[in-house]
């Protein structure tokens, strides 16, 4: 699932070691994602958890090799079966994205083109990538939007996207998505826009479809209750780095960091009332500014001495599970 | 907490009703209605908080517009204090907004960016005849109860501040003239779980001070269940249920009610949802099925669901339901709430 050994790492589809991202603002050097190391096994669902601006997105789009070169210093490897993404021309990354892997975005209005039916984005994908001719392509895209459950596909592919409820929105980018054969989805809070009921149903979805073609999966999410529906494993950003991760299990049941604990304290569940939530105080550090120890230390009430003055490294808490927490060590 | 301890109702809605006009083409002629809120009644009573939940679009927020008269109802009544919201004259209003106040969902697009936070809180006492450096003074402590140091925070602009604090400040913007009732649209919805933590906590310490009463709209049925000692569950415009947080959260007698419950993710990896409760997106408020508007969605539908609306009907101590499932069940009915 996620291993740290370098053994294991030759196996898996995805390696990302030592991810850093940061952007150049008029404010300062905005340091998004630090040091950011995982790898993620074929088949394999990992949550990459935080709360808004932990990092979450600026990893994803790193993975794909999307960052403008401009302003922004990326540095560390993301290995994809075994090549760098980061050394790539932008020919061969183009084909990574229309092959080994594909995103599926929170609000796909702002990823599908307004002015094309489903049906002619979906072909055009399938034309461009694929090399099919447009019969071929047609058949395919009715065969995909049977695969994602759309109720009357014919409908479907006929419409535009505002023609087409968000529920439906989301089946058809995950059908783009799923155009190519992916061995890799990235998922950024895909069902974060949804309403529950609906949110439920794509989150069955995904999780059918990732089984039956055996995807391995990224999925973003600032909501542990999504997390825990969905992933074998979870990684935990907080600041930019990740600070735990875990079997999806052992991450619910022992939370190893103090940010991870709290999160888990302060997220209300159901038969909570009558009990006062304990929630995180304080609020996220500014990027320009991190602190030189942890980053979660002016927010944590079992920080002490160290951990102002030196960043902890990981520490295994158990097979799979490590923290990033001075006290784990 | 309960109507049963003989105090009359804060707030009474009665068949309120809101229809807006879609307009298009050359002549901008309306060409449909959507139905956003549809015959809505309920009573709030004093220091209890009643808790409104449903998906996107469902009326929520119009509802909300509708009790401040932020904008006009087509039908129905609003009474406050036992005083009919809607035959207010000019004055008397200006005592009702002092009494009523709203907090909305985007704690960014309801500061006004030019002014110092202090001066936001201020704001209204200013307009309501307080003098300046009193206002302040207020507005300085009320920032404080809130968790802001007024010393730190008091003279920063909206766009300084995260978006927890920026909720902060509007609880404290829609306390500072003492009103009884807060009706609050989505007030944590925007904030990480972490933060809505704090909001939720210092949302019910200041309900318990100052003896307020809430009227707290939602999406999210944990938080729902969370704060409100009733609920009332809408569906496209309409109440589909009503009773106690924990009647509701024990058992949901409406199958949307029961779909939302089921639908919530459990926290638990273990315990997985097995199929998705629902098929289907809410149908679109313009066009709203024929009968129960539940029933394109509905696993028990009926013929009889697509050929009248079912009524609330009470199944038990203050819980009703719109269903033909529970006719047989419904006691006699209920006075009204
Ligand atoms: N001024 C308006 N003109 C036209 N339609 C409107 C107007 N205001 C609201 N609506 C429509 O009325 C319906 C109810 O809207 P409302 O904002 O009350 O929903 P809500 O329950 O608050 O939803 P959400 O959970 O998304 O906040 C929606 O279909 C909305 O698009
Ligand atoms: N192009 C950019 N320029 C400057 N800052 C950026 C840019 N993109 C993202 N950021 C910042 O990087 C941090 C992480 O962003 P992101 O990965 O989008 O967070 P999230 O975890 O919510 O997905 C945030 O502080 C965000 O404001
Ligand atoms: S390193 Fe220190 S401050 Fe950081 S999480 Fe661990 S105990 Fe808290
Ligand atoms: S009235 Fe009919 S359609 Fe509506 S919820 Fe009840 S059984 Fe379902
Ligand atoms: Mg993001
Ligand atoms: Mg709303």
């Amino acid at each position: 699932m996620i291993a740290a050994t370098q053994g294991h790492r030759l196996m898996a589809l995805l390696s990302v070691r030592d991810l850093s991202v940061a952007f150049e603002t008029r404010d300062g050097l905005v340091r998004a994602v630090n040091d950011v190391t995982f790898s993620l096994d074929a088949g394999k669902v990992l949550a990459l958890l935080g709360e808004s601006g932990s990092g979450k997105s600026v990893t994803l789009r790193a993975i794909l090799g999307l960052h403008p070169a401009v302003r922004t210093r990326v540095s560390g490897e993301v290995l994809l079966k075994g090549r760098d993404v980061n050394r790539l021309d932008e020919a061969a990354r183009e084909r990574l994205r229309g092959g080994v892997v594909s995103m599926v975005f929170q609000e796909p209005m702002t990823a599908l083109d307004p002015v094309y039916t489903i049906g002619e984005q979906i072909v055009e994908t399938l034309v461009q990538h694929r090399g099919l001719d447009r019969r071929g392509a047609s058949r395919r895209a009715r065969e995909l939007l049977d695969l994602v459950q759309v109720p009357s596909p014919e409908r479907c592919l006929a419409s535009y996207p505002h023609e087409i409820s968000g529920g439906m929105r989301q089946r058809a980018m995950i059908a783009i998505a799923l155009a190519c054969d992916p061995e890799l989805l990235l998922a950024d809070e895909p069902t974060t826009a949804l309403d529950v009921t609906v949110q439920a149903q794509i989150l069955w979805l995904l999780r059918d479809l990732q089984q039956r073609l055996g995807l391995a999966v990224i999925f973003v999410t600032h909501d542990l209750g999504v997390a825990a529906e969905i992933a074998d494993a979870a990684a935990v950003m907080y600041a930019g780095r990740i600070v735990e991760q875990a079997p999806i299990r052992d991450l619910f049941r022992r939370p190893a960091h103090p940010y991870t604990e709290g999160l888990m304290q302060a997220t209300v569940r159901r038969g909570q009332k009558g009990r006062a939530l304990v929630p995180i105080p304080g609020a996220p550090p500014n990027l320009i500014a991190l602190p030189a120890g942890c980053a979660f230390a002016p927010r944590c009430p079992r920080a002490y001495d160290a951990c102002l003055a030196t960043l902890p490294s990981f520490h295994p808490v158990a097979a799979g599970h490590a923290a990033r927490c001075h006290l784990v060590a | 907490m309960s109507p049963g301890n003989g105090a009359p109702p804060l707030l009474e809605v009665r068949g309120l009703r809101k229809h807006f006009p879609l307009r298009g083409g050359v002549f901008q002629r309306t060409h449909a209605w959507v139905r956003a809120v549809d015959g809505v009644s309920f009573d709030v009573y004093p220091t209890e908080t009643l808790g409104i939940v449903g998906e996107s679009g469902c009326g929520k927020s119009t509802l909300a517009r509708l009790i401040l008269r932020l904008i006009e109802p087509d039908a129905g009544t609003v009474r406050f204090g036992g005083e009919d919201v809607r035959a207010a004259t000019p004055p008397r209003m200006k005592r009702l907004r002092r009494d009523m106040q709203l907090v909305f969902q985007d704690p960014y697009a309801s500061l006004n960016p030019r002014l110092t936070i202090e001066d936001a809180v201020a704001f209204s006492l200013i307009v309501h005849g307080t003098p300046r450096a009193e206002a302040r003074d207020r507005a300085r402590a009320l920032l404080g109860r809130v968790g802001l140091d007024p010393r730190l925070y008091g003279r920063r602009y909206a766009h300084e501040l995260s978006g927890g604090q920026r909720q902060r400040v509007n609880i404290a913007r829609a306390l500072v003239l003492d009103p009884k009732l807060l009706v609050l649209d989505e007030p944590v919805s925007a904030l990480d779980k972490s933060v809505q933590a704090q909001v939720l906590n210092l949302l019910q310490d200041l309900k318990a001070e100052r003896a307020l009463t809430y009227v707290f709209i939602s999406h999210d049925l944990n938080v729902i269940e969370y704060v409100s000692g009733r609920v009332l569950v809408m569906y496209l415009g309409e109440v589909v249920e009503t009773g106690t947080a924990d009647a509701l959260a024990q058992s949901p007698k409406h199958p949307y009610t029961q779909a939302l419950f089921a639908s919530a993710p459990s926290l638990d990896p273990d315990h997985r949802m097995e199929r998705p409760p629902l098929a289907g997106d809410p149908p679109n408020p313009i066009d709203p099925p024929s009968g129960c508007r539940f029933r394109t969605r509905c696993a028990f539908a009926m013929p009889r669901c697509a050929q009248a609306p079912p009524t609330l009907l009470a199944v038990g101590a203050r819980h009703e339901v719109a269903c033909y499932l529970y006719e047989a069940e419904a006691t006699v009915a209920a006075p009204a709430c």
